[in-house]
């Protein structure tokens, strides 16, 4: 849906690094490389960026219930 | 028991977000509560009660809430006391709460991704520790009000009560290797290619040369010692001294948070001991 704002399995702070990671990756870096700049260190933090799917923009595209 | 000699703590690294440090002349008991007070027992600032005005925005209520609840705020231990320490009981005052609002419209055409930078707070003290943490995307035209109270609180209640993200402790890795044993060995060193962390120097190709500080690297996998032809390699580990990592997400800073720990940890004792006083034995 949208970033989790911690790592679910150590509890480091993660949502910040999304936006400038996708940054980087438009910019033709490896995400290695990305992680390496953003001080996400651990595996666990990484694969919470990598494996994500936003999915937040294809709902904004629906009407809501108010 | 009495100690032989009083604990000592010597830095390896410190910036903003990490501590590496050496505690020497201590039980692995004694580091265990160190570490698990660190975790769930330091009181520190998060949102704990959302009162949603007006939500369009996809996300529910409820994931809303536990979104805001997660952001690290800075903490001030100093002013605000925990809900239930406090003289109002944990109805809320300005002793124990710090109320925190975000009222916004998106005018423009375009979405919108709300940050808990746009976070109102009453005291400049109790900030987000970082203000782009996206909390939720707003489409155009909506808005999105809510009030926030954010209390102290203890990671053995909750997870966004903790104020390190990490924190953990391992043995100080000592090898014992003896060089005159190699002259011995036909081949090229098996012992520098098979560690993972290359802490075997064989750059003269004569003999290989541990690296100074191996200890700081070195994770005691043994390949060194296992796969040594000669038996040159001993790796063991100081039983009194342990290499103890924190990271933070900048909620409390370093020397108030170790402060803390002994000062609960002594606490505790305290407690431990009256309550051990006040117990009759039969006999
Ligand atoms: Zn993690
Ligand atoms: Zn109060």
């Amino acid at each position: 849906m949208i970033i989790p704002i911690k790592c679910f399995s150590c509890g480091k702070l993660i949502a910040h690094v999304y936006k400038p990671y996708l940054e980087y990756l438009k910019k033709g870096e490896s995400s290695e490389k990305a992680f390496e700049e953003l001080g996400i260190k651990r595996f666990c933090c990484r694969r919470m960026i990598v494996s994500h799917v936003d999915l937040i923009d294809d709902l904004l595209k629906f009407p809501r219930l108010q | 028991m009495e100690l032989e000699k009083p604990m000592e703590i010597e830095i390896l690294e410190q910036d903003e977000y990490n501590l590496r440090f050496i505690l020497k002349d201590v039980s692995i008991e004694m580091v265990n509560s160190i570490r698990r007070i660190m975790m769930s027992w330091i009181p520190c600032m998060a949102i704990d009660e959302v009162i949603i005005l007006k939500n369009d925005s996809p996300l529910y209520d409820e994931i809303l809430a536990h979104r805001i609840g997660m952001i690290p705020l800075k903490t001030d231990l100093d002013s605000y006391k925990l809900p239930e320490d406090c003289e109002c009981g944990g109805f809320g005052c300005p002793n124990c709460q710090c109320s925190l609002t975000c009222e916004i419209m998106n005018d423009t055409k375009n979405t919108m991704v709300i940050y808990s930078g746009d976070l109102k707070t009453n005291d400049p003290n109790i900030v987000p520790v970082n203000p782009n943490i996206p909390i939720v995307k707003i489409d155009s035209n909506s808005s999105l009000i809510f009030e926030a109270y954010a209390t102290l609180g203890r990671g053995r209640t909750h997870i966004k009560w903790q104020p390190v993200s990490n924190a953990f402790f391992r043995y100080l890795p000592q090898i014992e290797f003896d060089d005159s044993k190699c002259k011995n060995c036909p081949d090229k060193c098996i012992v520098s290619r098979m560690c993972p962390e290359n802490l075997y120097d064989f750059s003269n190709g004569k003999k290989p040369e541990l690296v100074e500080d191996y200890w700081k690297k070195c994770t005691l996998c043994r390949s060194c010692e296992e796969n040594c032809p000669e038996d040159a390699v001993k790796v063991d580990w100081n039983e009194k001294s342990y290499i103890f990592s924190i990271e933070s997400d900048g909620v409390l800073p370093f020397d108030m948070l170790i402060e803390k720990t002994f000062e609960i940890f002594l606490g505790k004792i305290d407690e431990f001991q009256s309550d051990l006083e006040q117990i009759e034995v039969e006999e």
